[in-house]
């Protein structure tokens, strides 16, 4: 397109401005990636994998705090349409102390691999893992937190149970599909309930059934089953499950949603102003450009391809900037914790770059010079700080277990903060571009006196 | 001797309305451009002289009155027949040459063509051509703020005649120039006029200027003042 170049030159003409337009997109959309991720990365675990969509679980109708007798496990398995169960009770362990988070449960090992099919354990880890009574089943990922081996002993202390079993790993398990579920921790319920005295209580069951078929139907028949016993059940899918849990979160989707939008809001403000400032300076280009025949929709057109690049060029900084911190993040906070100190660095360059260009202009001289200085300086300051503890902050919260594990920005997020900064972009010039390209000729060239 | 008018003009008024008063800045005006013709409009600020020019070059409108320029009812034309119109048919010089700061001689030269069918091999040609013969084509690398103002206006010229107009028009083109810069603007105007048989309407305070047209209008007041008959000049060869 011919007019590329121009549309091109137009976006740098006043580079200070640019960039720094292009600076508060980005990170406007750094914000609005992340909180879009979070949304993504919780209802992910309740949206994968179809082997899920054949599993049910079995709680207490009333809370899934509660629990009910361990005797309900051959009552379940003897109904049509059940292929295998294995009884879970959340153990609530921690590990050395309180920060140290991440899922425990105890199981039946017996058709462990038959309910949790999606698992990849090898056969001799496996076999070892059901043989002995204090042996443990722990996700790769979560191996690698703490840099555990197998063989290591480890002991969880349990302020739910009020117990500190030691355990001895024997058997690391993988989920292909999806590497956040190699963060649980899986133990014998014999070995518990044991230790508990043989209370004889499990917190739930999860059991797969043969056929899609066979959920409905399944679930209904464990629910009737024990209805008006002591321990009702509610049986229901996995996804419908842990949908579950993250209600317990409250609407966060509603408020992270709102968030977003308020940045989006605001960046818009700031892009709008920036463009109808840089527009109305043209004025008097802009009538020239009528004047030597190009029409009011080219006008529009320019202008609007102008204040879009500058907005993309944002937007792909704010998206794959988000991408990249989190992957990085993610690949060094267990091994490289050193490199968090680059990442700050960069953070500092950026928020030290943008200051830098804020005090740019030929008049800068003297005192404000000295002062550009002195504010260059505190930018980079400020932003190892923030960087600093980002990279901290972040790499604690995503490698534990729970709903933001192995945090990452998807690409659909890329695609719709590409989107959002697009649109930013064509709304921001919509209006001066559309006063430009009407402008009446003969007054604007006035301008220029 | 004369061919066919290339402007025609018969009774053209405009008013501007600011408000609740209205500003007559054109009234009752006629007249007629031949091809070939050199017209200077001289008149007082204010007199309606730059009015007149935007009205013959279709980026201003007439209140009442007729008008034809190159054949054309300029008037009744909608605002994108008249840009098209406009990147045919008129080169334009401004006192403030108006070139685009970000982009290079070549470039400014080359903007009016961009809405033509032209390939870039072709558009190369012609930008060549008429930088050429406003004598820069050594400087088509260079941003409008390494250029001097007379070497500004030259491009804005070169940018002007590229797409190889009938009409040029210019409103005080020598306005912001030295006298030397000036007098080779003229120049290159006037050689435009007797080599390129270009009709050139000029809008200028400048008694020097005038001398190269071929024919001198003056303006007051809004009102077009009859055409002296020695003022109809031939031009110097």
């Amino acid at each position: 397109m011919k007019l590329a170049r121009l549309m091109w030159k137009n976006a740098v003409r006043n580079r200070r401005r640019s960039l720094l337009t292009i600076l508060s997109i980005a990170v406007s959309i750094f914000l609005v990636s992340t909180l879009e991720a979070v949304l993504a990365n919780i209802y992910r675990g309740s949206q994968n994998s179809n082997t899920a969509d054949l599993r049910v679980v079995v709680h207490r109708a009333t809370s899934i705090t509660q629990t009910m007798p361990e005797a309900y496990r051959q009552r379940i398995a003897a109904l049509p349409g059940v292929r295998a169960l294995v009884g879970v009770t959340w153990f609530g362990g921690q590990y050395i102390d309180a920060r140290n988070f991440f899922a425990n449960f105890a199981v039946d090992t017996d058709q462990f691999e038959k309910v949790f099919d999606e698992f990849q354990i090898p056969p001799d880890q496996l076999a070892a893992w059901k043989n002995e009574r204090i042996a443990a089943l722990v996700g790769a990922k979560l191996m690698d937190t703490y840099h555990w081996k197998i063989g290591d002993r480890i002991t969880l202390k349990s302020p739910i149970f009020g117990i500190n079993p030691e355990f001895v790993i024997r058997a690391v398990y993988r989920d292909p599909q999806d590497e956040s579920q190699e963060r649980s921790f899986y133990f014998h319920y014999d070995y518990f309930d044991e230790l508990m005295g043989r209370p004889g209580q499990v917190g739930s069951f999860s059991v797969k059934v043969d056929s899609a078929a066979d959920v409905p139907k399944v679930s209904q028949a464990i629910d009737a089953m024990f209805r008006n016993t002591a321990a009702e059940t509610k049986t229901e899918t996995e996804q419908a499950f842990l949908l579950g849990f993250v209600s317990m979160l409250g609407n966060i989707k509603l408020l992270l949603t709102s968030i977003a939008a308020a940045v989006v809001f605001t960046i818009l403000l700031v892009a709008g102003n920036t463009m109808a400032m840089s527009i109305r300076e043209r004025t008097s280009e802009v009538a020239v450009l009528k004047t030597l025949g190009f029409r009011p929709r080219t006008i529009l057109l320019l202008l609007a391809g102008e204040s879009l690049v500058i907005a993309l060029v944002g937007g792909l900084a704010g998206a794959l900037g988000a991408k990249f911190a989190y992957a990085f993040i993610g690949a060094t906070f267990n091994n490289f914790k050193f490199l968090g100190g680059g990442f700050a660095l960069v953070v500092g360059g950026v928020a030290g770059f943008g200051t830098w260009m804020l005090f740019a202009g030929p008049t800068v001289r003297g005192a404000l010079r000295a002062l550009r200085y002195v504010a260059t300086a505190l930018g980079f300051a400020a932003g190892v700080a923030l960087g600093g503890a980002f990279y901290m902050g972040v790499g604690f919260i995503t490698n534990q277990g729970g709903f933001l594990a192995d945090f990452g920005v998807p690409l659909a997020t890329i695609a719709l903060c590409l989107g959002i900064a697009a649109a930013v972009g064509i709304l921001s010039a919509a209006l001066p571009a559309y006063r430009a390209a009407r402008v009446n000729i003969a007054e604007a060239l006035r301008f220029v006196g | 001797m004369m061919g066919k008018p290339v402007i025609e003009i018969r009774n053209l008024s405009k008013i501007f309305r600011r408000d609740s008063f209205e500003v007559v800045a054109l009234e009752n005006a006629n007249l007629t451009v031949e091809a070939g013709e050199f017209l200077c409009l001289m008149g007082p600020s204010g007199s309606g002289k730059t009015t007149l020019l935007n009205i013959i070059a279709g980026i201003d409108r007439p209140t009442s009155g007729e008008l034809r320029v190159l054949g054309e009812d300029v008037a009744r034309l909608d605002e994108d027949r008249l840009a098209a119109w406009r990147n045919a048919h008129i080169g334009f010089v401004f006192q403030t040459f108006n070139l685009i700061p970000v982009l290079t001689a070549y470039e400014n030269v080359e903007l009016p063509l961009l809405l033509t069918r032209l390939s870039a091999a072709e558009r190369q040609k012609h930008v060549l051509a008429a930088l050429e013969l406003v004598g820069l084509a050594d400087r088509i690398r260079h941003y409008p703020r390494q250029l001097s103002g007379g070497q500004e206006q030259r491009v804005a010229i070169a940018r002007a005649i590229v797409s190889d107009p009938t009409l040029l028009v210019a409103d005080e083109p020598t306005g912001d120039l030295d006298a030397h810069s000036a007098e080779e603007i003229l120049d290159i105007l006037s050689r435009l006029n007797r080599e390129f048989k270009k009709t050139i309407v000029m809008v200028t305070h400048d008694p020097r200027a005038a001398h190269y047209a071929t024919v001198t209008r003056h303006l007051e007041k809004g009102q077009l003042l009859p055409l002296e008959p020695e003022s109809r000049q031939v031009a110097e060869r």
